[in-house]
């Protein structure tokens, strides 16, 4: 079917293109930016749906507007593009190829005399030709290149040497690195995921949220209730401690927040690590970022009742959250409930204090009365008519702990293309094919040189050479 | 004094000793053919190079203050000091290693323009680091930005002079520059402007921060919880006829200019194109009188809103020069610019022929995105890299992210331009500049305008 054949080469020939290169690269820079002005779904808390109205929502999600960088039109131009690449790279090979390793061949010094006007050199030599030569030869094996003889007669020769011949290929590694990152990143969306869990300091947790989750991640959804969005873990995360500090001088500049993490299966610790920003705890195929904290508006509060008519003064001691009641008795006092109502770090600037109300049933009795935990005999003193007195040991605000929960295996993929751009790129921007004809026809030495491409400092790196050739002659 | 005072004494003055090299290379142009314009050239350089200096010894003292892990490059005060210093790094070395003085005449502009608005930023605090900037990315993420930004920006100034060395008619170049300062003014006057037809100006209050100090910004308040941040505002009277008389003008300017452009190209066949006929080619003003005068025009509407703007500062108390500051320096810039116009008009072929050659100015421009470009890569590549461990993912299309992909797009599509389409110099120049467009957007505009992680830009 030669029409068929004729087609596809048609096809071909236009993927080969440098202007179709061209026109991807404009349309990816246009359409990158309405992304950066409509809220997306895979970067912002905020659901774009509360954000715009109905119409515009449904018009904007069926063209995958809240979405875009992973829309049906950008994903395509990518792989449009990456067809292109291929496409220009293969059709582009042989010529380079030949480019970068075609045998030079012999000048005239007419040809000497085309040269740019600052690359080309002349001046005379009364010493021999054999030795001129030798002189030549060796300075230029002192300069680590390997020069090739053009011509080599009695009165006349002709050296030639290059350098930097395979940058003409440098384009090769880019592009190639450039299409690894493609695979890396098309792995990554198949199989990874990214998601979140707050969990409060003293939690633990087997599941959390996911908000990106590529089609093969192998996540599975708890077996019955919890949120559309909740995969398992596969284990249990526990925070045993969170810390955070903040900056002298400024109260609300955190200076470094940890969080102390243990990983638990069947009641057996298997891995733990005190993670920070920056610096992420790996267990099987799950990363965990601190990404965040909040105060959860709950204090940790402990607490110790004492008889005050009992002379041996027992004491019991109470663990509290806010709001949740604790019940004790004491040889004086049968079966009293008291809930922590309140708390706060500075009581008018006496420190930390509780605000405590004492319980029967659900009935409040007498009023809510302040503990202060630097005045331990406050209460005590204060409430004449009481049995008990309370001692407030510590008081010190919960906060949750913000991971980011990710798997992304893709990664070293990527890394590995990235890796070879930024080589490709420097080799391909900086190194030129830097071609050097010397000639020596009776007693006159003529010296050029060219290269591929508008170099950085080829002027000066020329006249250097001339400079000491002509100082060896 | 303490150091903090002054270094940032040292770069306030740094700004304005930018500002006088700014004024001796107008005087410099103004004296062109005549013995005293080596002179001016010659303190123009000078005052760089001791602007340079300043600007470098107020950066030392704030990083001698924020101690070595904190480089002083970590928020919009010291990014756009940072910034402004690398252009200037590239300009002197421009100055010197190009022997090519006229370059001081547009990159100092620019230069003041940053340094000013930096002088207009409330907080100038050193402040600690929060824990995701603890990093050492950190540091060699915003130098590779610094130096591809700066390498950026002098080859669009370079573009620039390309574009006019290769014969790009003064009206052309005019309709350009009209175009962009009808921007920067549609800037200026913001959708308040367009929807009431007054100029508003922000009011100021003294606020303190968190370690004490007390700072003037912005009167903002929100009118309910979760809401929206409100500023206040106040309208500067008069102020808006000067912006509309300045519009109109420009409007009319371009108008005027195209005309001329379209008679120029019905006798473009009969011209020939040799080196001599292109010189007899380049005239001054008297082949589009109206719209000089009315480019002209448009520069005094722009000094009445300035001058409007002073008086109200002066009358109203709940104003101060903080309210606008950005805009202030967008209008400044535009005036400079706009000015040295009108000025080279005047002195055109003398301006020319001052000028190296063209294929010159294109391959220094080149060479500029040359060594821009692999870092621009490098920025993209460090801040994946550094976006990987700090939350766990290494490109998320954050504005932030995208635009610097915007921006290393754009200059991707001048490479395989010049390299394998071999575009014309001209139409490369043009690339390099929407190049810089986009990247002060990149820069400033995403911050200031959007919103992301990289949230530097919220002062």
């Amino acid at each position: 079917m030669p029409a068929f054949w004729n087609w596809v080469d048609r096809v071909w020939l236009s993927l080969a293109s440098v202007k179709l290169t061209i026109v991807i690269f404009v349309a990816l820079l246009l359409l990158a930016i309405p992304g950066t002005v409509f809220l997306q779904f895979n970067i912002s808390n905020v659901d774009p749906g509360m954000q715009y109205d109905y119409d515009f929502w449904r018009f904007g999600n069926w063209i995958q507007l809240f979405s875009s960088y992973h829309s049906f039109w950008y994903s395509g131009l990518i792989g449009l593009l990456a067809m292109n690449l291929i496409a220009c790279s293969v059709e582009r090979w042989p010529q380079m190829y030949k480019l970068a390793t075609a045998q030079p061949v012999w000048w005239s010094e007419e040809r000497f005399r085309q040269a740019r006007p600052e690359f080309f050199f002349e001046w005379s030599s009364k010493n021999s030709t054999a030795e001129l030569k030798e002189r030549v030869l060796d300075y230029l094996s002192s300069r680590r290149v390997s020069p090739q003889i053009l011509a080599d007669e009695p009165k006349h020769f002709q050296v030639f040497w290059q350098t930097g011949r395979w940058s003409r290929v440098a384009n090769y590694l880019v592009h190639t690195s450039l299409l690894v990152v493609f695979l890396g990143a098309i792995v990554s969306a198949l199989s990874g995921f990214e998601g979140v869990a707050n969990i409060p300091a003293g939690d633990a947790v087997d599941s959390f949220l996911v908000f990106k989750e590529g089609k093969s991640s192998g996540l599975e959804s708890p077996p019955s209730g919890g949120l559309l969005n909740e995969r398992l873990l596969g284990f249990r995360v526990e925070v045993e401690d969170f810390d955070v500090s903040f900056w002298e001088g400024y109260a609300d500049r955190p200076k470094e927040f940890v969080s102390k993490l243990n990983i638990l299966r069947e009641g057996k610790v298997l891995a733990s690590k005190t993670i920070r920003v920056n610096d992420p705890l790996e267990f099987e195929n799950f990363t965990f970022y601190q990404a965040s904290y909040g105060r959860l508006g709950d204090y940790k509060i402990v607490a110790r009742v004492i008889d005050k008519k009992e002379a041996s003064a027992q004491q019991i001691s109470l663990h509290f959250g806010l709001g949740k009641p604790q019940t004790f008795s004491t040889p004086s006092q049968k079966e009293t409930t008291i809930v922590a109502m309140k708390a706060a770090l500075n009581v008018q600037n006496l420190g930390p204090g509780v605000l405590f109300q004492q319980f029967e049933g659900t009935k409040p009795v007498g009023d809510p009365f302040w503990v202060l935990k630097d005045y331990p005999f406050f209460d005590i003193d204060r409430r004449k008519d009481s049995n008990y007195g309370v001692v407030v040991d510590q008081v010190s605000e919960r906060f949750f702990t913000g991971l980011q929960i990710g798997y992304d295996p893709g990664a070293p993929i990527y890394w590995l293309g990235t890796l070879g751009m930024l080589i490709g790129t420097f080799w391909a921007l900086f190194v030129t094919h830097k071609k050097y004809y010397l000639n020596f026809a009776n007693g006159q030495f003529m010296f050029t040189a060219s290269t591929h491409r508008l170099p950085i400092g080829f002027e000066e790196k020329v006249s250097k050479w001339a400079k000491a050739l002509r100082s060896l002659t | 004094m303490d150091i903090f005072e002054l270094s940032i004494k040292a770069l306030n003055t740094s700004s304005f000793v930018y500002l006088a090299a700014l004024f001796f290379f107008i005087f410099s142009l103004a004296s062109l053919g005549s013995p005293r314009e080596k002179m001016w050239k010659q303190m123009g350089s000078l005052a760089i190079y001791l602007a340079f200096a300043l600007h470098t010894s107020g950066l030392l003292g704030r990083w001698y203050l924020g101690g070595i892990s904190r480089p002083p490059w970590t928020n919009l005060y010291e990014s756009l000091i940072f910034f402004a210093w690398g252009v200037a790094l590239l300009t002197v070395w421009t100055l010197r290693n190009s022997k090519l003085p006229i370059i001081g005449l547009i990159s100092t502009p620019l230069i003041f323009c940053l340094m000013g608005m930096s002088v207009m930023t409330p907080n100038k605090e050193v402040e600690p680091l929060l824990p995701s900037l603890q990093s050492n990315w950190l540091k060699i993420h915003v130098v590779f930005g610094m130096l591809a930004y700066a390498g950026f920006t002098i080859s669009a100034c370079l573009a620039f002079l390309q574009l006019m060395r290769n014969g790009v008619s003064l009206s052309k170049i005019g309709a350009g520059l009209a175009l962009m300062t009808l921007i920067n003014l549609g800037i200026a006057g913001g959708t308040d402007f367009f929807s009431t037809g007054k100029f508003y100006m922000a009011r100021t209050v003294k606020r303190t921060l968190e370690n004490g100090k007390e700072v003037t910004v912005k009167d903002m308040y929100r009118e309910f919880e979760t809401g929206p941040l409100i500023t206040r505002m106040d309208e500067v009277p008069q102020a808006n006829k000067f912006l509309f008389l300045s519009m109109a003008a420009f409007i009319a300017s371009i108008g005027f200019s195209l005309r001329r452009g379209r008679d120029q190209s019905k006798n473009r066949g009969r011209v020939p194109l040799n080196p001599s006929a292109l010189d007899a080619s380049i005239h001054g003003y008297d082949w589009y009188k109206p719209g000089t005068y009315s480019f002209a025009l448009g520069l005094v509407g722009i000094v009445g809103l300035l001058g409007c703007v002073f008086r109200a500062v002066h009358q109203n108390e709940h104003l101060t020069l903080l309210s606008n500051g950005y805009l202030l320096f967008l209008l400044f810039m535009t005036l400079s610019f706009c000015g040295i116009y009108l000025l080279v008009g005047t002195r055109y072929r003398a301006f020319l022929s001052s000028l190296p050659t063209a294929e010159r100015l294109d391959e220094l421009s080149y060479k500029n995105i040359l060594f821009a470009f692999p870092f621009q890569t490098l920025l993209l590549v460090t801040g994946a890299i550094w976006a990987y461990y700090a939350w766990g993912r290494s490109w998320g299309w954050d504005p932030k992210e995208t635009w610097a992909f915007i921006t290393w797009m754009a200059y991707l599509i001048y490479l395989h331009g010049k390299l394998l389409m071999r575009w014309k110099p001209n139409f490369l120049s043009v690339v390099a500049i929407a190049g810089f467009i986009i990247l002060v957007f990149a820069f400033l505009g995403v911050n200031l305008v959007l919103s992301g992680l990289h949230s530097y830009g919220s002062a």
